[in-house]
């Protein structure tokens, strides 16, 4: 799990639009070898669509025949999005949206995550089924990459980076 | 085909949901006949088409705005419901192609479902028609509404994805719309025009003159709709160049995805 950090301005979301392949880089390579997820920190849904309707539309764009509802349930029911499952993301709010935008980025199951500030909105406690999921996943192989500027999240790290004057680096302890 | 399926029924279900919008689609038109009705008399008035050459054709003042307008509302109802659908969404657009839509299918949904709409609202239009006015070629004027809402519903699509704005590309279309079927296309206005030929290249200009041919003369109509469908080519080559751009994600490689720029 690799946290990336910097001040406001620095590209942190540039960088990870890069590794998602939104941006094309002005000079370089992105090679990836496994699947790659990608939850941008701006809330990219559909407006009258209902949440079923968006894991539908998404798990459409992959060849096989995934069981998109029972996946997107469980990511629901896991996030406490479950109850709004039938209805329109218009009428959701701020926090729910932002949840179906992270669950939308994690049901293909991607073997990276490249994650943008995905629990900005979140409660306390969706902040913590976050982290306990982002655990999960990285106990079942995957990669996480996200973007934080959130000081208490640093523990929770294997590896901190930071995005200074164009420039990542090691993130060194003040 | 799969996947064109499903965004086709998406799409669908987007605008179905715009209660508004899809209400003020049969709203339009019908304030707009009621209106010329209320307003337009009987005068004979004398126009031109550029498809009758220099022939004077006359016909009544309530006729020609009834059939004028039609065309016209098609036109902006279309465009904007193009716009609707291809502006705010493209973001979210983005995201689909990322998973692995492929633009074309995205788009070719769009497209269809506008397809749809111009087809539902022309028919609706075109009834609405016979309640004030008896055309000769009643056949001729429903593919003419349905041509232009076509055409135009691919402007919007255009506007959509080359405007950075919003409220630029909602300006955008209203000029457009104002310009060319709401003003330039006039039949009374053509006659005494000194450029036609500017007139001549515009978007509306044939699928009006579809229109306006069947209403008022018994000539065939093969040659302006087939010119609209060469205006259908070009627009639907337009917008789906753009839409491309627009998305501009980096394209991945099967096997080790990669993304580059020299």
């Amino acid at each position: 799990m690799v946290g990336i950090s910097g001040g406001n301005g620095a590209g942190k979301s540039t960088l990870l639009q890069i590794l998602a392949g939104f941006v094309h880089p002005e000079a370089g390579l992105v090679r990836a070898a496994v699947g790659v997820g990608y939850c941008p920190q701006a809330i990219l849904l559909y407006e009258q669509l209902t949440v079923a309707e968006h894991f539908e539309y998404f798990a459409g764009a992959r060849a096989a025949a995934v069981p998109w509802e029972s996946a997107g349930r469980e990511l629901a029911r896991r996030y406490r999005f479950d109850s709004w499952w039938g209805e329109r993301v218009a009428t959701l709010s701020e926090g729910t949206r932002q949840k179906l935008n992270l669950a939308l980025a994690l049901a293909a199951e991607p073997g990276l995550l490249l994650l943008d500030e995905p629990y900005s909105g979140f409660d306390w406690e969706t902040y913590l089924l976050f982290w306990e999921h982002a655990a999960e996943l990285k106990r079942a192989g995957r990669t996480l990459v996200i973007v934080s500027h959130l000081f208490y999240d640093r523990g929770k790290f294997d590896r901190r980076l930071r995005l200074a004057d164009g420039r990542l680096g090691e993130e060194r302890d003040p | 085909m799969k996947r064109l399926g499903l965004s086709v029924r998406m799409v669908g279900r987007e605008v179905l949901r715009h209660r508004a919008a899809v209400t003020l689609l049969f709203v339009v038109p019908t304030v707009l006949y009621v209106l010329i009705q209320a307003t337009a008399g009987e005068r004979l008035v004398p126009f031109q088409l550029s498809a009758t050459g220099v022939t004077l054709l006359a016909g009544s003042e309530r006729a020609l705005s009834l059939l004028f307008m039609g065309c016209t509302a098609m036109c902006g109802l279309m465009a904007f419901l193009a716009f609707l659908l291809t502006w705010r969404p493209i973001q979210t657009d983005r995201r689909l192609v990322f998973e692995g839509y492929r633009p074309a299918e995205l788009l070719w949904a769009k497209m269809i479902v506008i397809a749809v709409a111009a087809a539902a609202v022309a028919i609706y239009v075109a009834v609405l028609l016979l309640c004030f006015h008896q055309p000769s070629r009643w056949g001729g004027i429903l593919l003419g509404f349905f041509l232009a809402g076509l055409l135009y519903g691919l402007v919007g699509i255009v506007v959509g994805v080359v405007s950075r704005s919003e409220l630029a590309g909602i300006l955008t279309i209203l000029l457009l719309v104002n310009l060319d079927p709401g003003w330039l296309q006039n039949p009374v206005f053509y006659a005494g025009a000194h450029n036609r030929a500017i007139i001549d290249w515009l978007p509306s200009h044939h699928p009006c003159q579809l229109v306006m041919l069947s209403a008022f003369t018994t000539r065939p109509l093969a040659g302006e709709a087939a010119l609209g469908v060469v205006w259908l080519f070009g627009l639907g080559a337009a917008a789906g160049v753009g839409y491309r751009l627009r998305l501009g994600l980096v394209p991945r490689r099967k096997g080790n995805q990669t993304s580059s720029r020299d």
